[in-house]
């Protein structure tokens, strides 16, 4: 199973430090996108499908927890799951958005085993929540056992 | 200022140099004389500054070349065809991690907000011109020495 991934940060050169991460991770990767801010990441959504958001706080523009709180705002991106990966590592920080419904949060700097085991958990729970659904909508009765990736 | 920010300090940016960039970098306890500066052509000064109980202006100078190896590891191009905006970008963003790293270590309530960093390329720089109001540090890697200045 290959996954959509979003990478927004504002740093090209973080953008390709996580893009060599996430190859590492082992995680089937389908399509590998970029935006440099949560506006340009708002118009990737429009256009393509993606599975998982990896995005930075700190953006000129638009930032990442304005970008989080958009998504929630929308029937159909409030499902993507969103992880930061940030230098903002302060609890008042993290509880702003945990509330705003954050997937996981990864602080910067980061060792490549830290985005792999986040990513997976927050890949199979995402998995397991959509086949729910399928289940409970009648069009499947396929399980909702996790994945492993 | 107090010791315990200058440690922080030194032991984030060891921290996001050797984890990130697999760069050795060590904050030195004092100064180098001006005979050992051995100073690179170019320089990025990438300057970030946080706000709150304790308020601060932070610069660092990062020698091109370490830009540019930086640049060339993650971006897959050659260090020579590394553009003035990439390496730019780099040093702006290593910033932002160090004093985002330190604010973790010395505020891990969240009480400052860390601002946006800005980075420019700079010619001629010298250690001898850093703002005399703001204290001075080095740091040294294999790139040479990085140099900082911190006013609250």
């Amino acid at each position: 199973m290959a996954f959509n991934i979003l990478i927004v940060d504002d740093s090209e050169t973080m953008r390709a430090v996580i893009k060599r991460t996430v190859g590492m991770t082992g995680i089937g990767v389908g399509e590998l996108l970029e935006a440099g801010n949560g506006k340009e990441a708002l118009e990737v959504l429009a256009d393509a499908w993606i599975d998982v958001v990896l995005s930075d706080i700190n953006m000129p523009e638009m930032g990442g927890l304005e970008l989080l709180k958009t998504m929630q705002e929308d029937d159909v991106l409030r499902n993507i799951p969103v992880i930061f990966i940030s230098t903002e590592s302060s609890n008042t920080r993290m509880a702003e958005a945990k509330e705003l419904g954050v997937a996981a949060y990864v602080k910067k700097p980061f060792l490549p085993e830290t985005i792999k085991e986040i990513m997976m958990d927050v890949l199979n729970k995402a998995y397991a929540s959509r086949m729910d659904e399928i289940s409970a909508e009648g069009g499947t009765d396929q399980s909702a056992d996790e994945m492993d990736f | 200022m107090d010791q315990s920010i200058k440690d922080k300090i030194g032991e984030s940016a060891a921290e996001v140099f050797s984890t990130m960039y697999f760069i050795s970098v060590q904050l030195l306890p004092d100064l180098p004389p001006q005979d050992k500066w051995d100073l690179d052509t170019t320089y990025i000064s990438a300057r970030i500054h946080f706000t709150g109980p304790v308020s601060a202006v932070i610069c660092f100078f990062f020698p091109g070349s370490l830009a540019r190896n930086i640049a060339e590891s993650f971006l897959g191009i050659e260090a020579a065809d590394v553009s003035e905006k990439q390496a730019v970008d780099t040093m702006q963003e290593a910033a932002n991690m160090v004093i985002g790293t330190f604010l973790g270590k010395a505020d891990p309530d969240g009480a400052c907000k860390l601002g946006i960093p800005t980075a420019q390329y700079i010619s001629g720089f010298s250690p001898a011109e850093l703002d005399s109001e703001a204290e001075s540090f080095a740091f040294m890697s294999e790139f040479g020495y990085l140099w900082m200045t911190y006013s609250d």
